[in-house]
């Protein structure tokens, strides 16, 4: 009975650690934060961390995973309900606009990150173009828009939104920048494949 | 890569939501339909790799073998394949 508890102390400072690496990271970036500063936002010691996390690798990692299993349970959430592809967009817009701050560092910074983190953020979006596309293919076969290889409708929409997200202080200082833009955004990346 | 809201397949982590994403739309399954022919079975490693592959490569456009390294590095951290 004791070793569960301490299981499962265990697994909440896991938990507790993560969720202060998707603030933390969020708040300064993965480049300007250590692994203390993660551990210090909680109270956690050093060596806390360490039996957790043995590198600095690992804890981005589990946190990259888990930011994106929110992302895409809050994209899967938030898509399913919509008709046309317009609604499919927006609601990754809406998406995108709720987790902009970390998201926003991994497009700023995803060329620093660990291959592995690359991966799961690519993963990420083939599950995304996919779902763009599904609901896209219906409204090709009704001549609604043009019609569109899956890889370069996702990328040019992709492509898109992340210019803005990447030059978000230009755009959109102290802002959010999809909350000011994805209207125009929206309206935009319609009308570019509307027949 | 645990999922909170949903189970996902123990072989290639897809989130399975729907009933059609299970194994012959049996929610019991932990493996989900793409990884497994029509009896429930699952389908061989090299052909889910190529299934993972194809859609990496059909959703981004991206290069062959980039997409077969995120593919083998995904099912190696899949419970199904972890060594």
């Amino acid at each position: 009975m004791l070793a569960q508890t301490r299981k499962e102390k265990k697994e909440l400072t896991r938990l507790r650690l993560v969720d202060s690496g998707l603030k933390v990271f969020a708040e300064q970036g993965f480049q300007n934060t250590s692994v203390d500063e993660v551990a210090r936002n909680i109270s956690v010691s050093h060596g806390t961390v360490f039996l957790h996390f043995p590198k600095r690798e690992d804890l981005i990692v589990a946190v990259l995973d888990e930011f994106g299993t929110r992302l895409s349970d809050a994209f899967n959430e938030a898509s399913s309900q919509k008709e046309n592809l317009r609604g499919v967009l927006k609601a990754h817009l809406e998406v995108l606009e709720k987790y902009e701050d970390f998201y926003s560092r991994i497009v700023r910074e995803e060329t620093y990150l660990p291959s592995y983190v690359q991966s799961l953020f690519f993963i990420l979006h083939a599950a995304v173009s996919q779902k763009i596309f599904m609901s896209a293919e219906k409204e090709m076969k009704t001549g609604n828009i043009r019609k569109f290889d899956k890889h370069m409708l996702f990328n040019t929409w992709i492509s898109l939104v992340h210019y803005y997200i990447a030059h978000k202080e230009l755009f959109a200082p102290k802002e959010s920048v999809i909350r000011e833009k994805k209207s125009e955004l929206l309206n935009h990346f319609m009308k570019l494949i509307n027949n | 890569m645990t999922n909170k809201k949903c189970p996902s397949c123990w072989s290639c982590g897809m989130p399975m939501k729907e009933v059609s994403n299970f194994a012959r739309e049996n929610t019991e399954s932990i493996y989900c339909s793409h990884c497994t022919d029509s009896s429930g079975n699952l389908l061989s490693y090299d052909e889910i790799l190529q299934g993972t592959i194809n859609f990496y490569m059909q959703s981004q456009g991206i290069h062959e073998e980039a997409a077969r390294t995120m593919a083998q590095q995904l099912l190696a951290s899949q419970p199904h394949w972890k060594k």
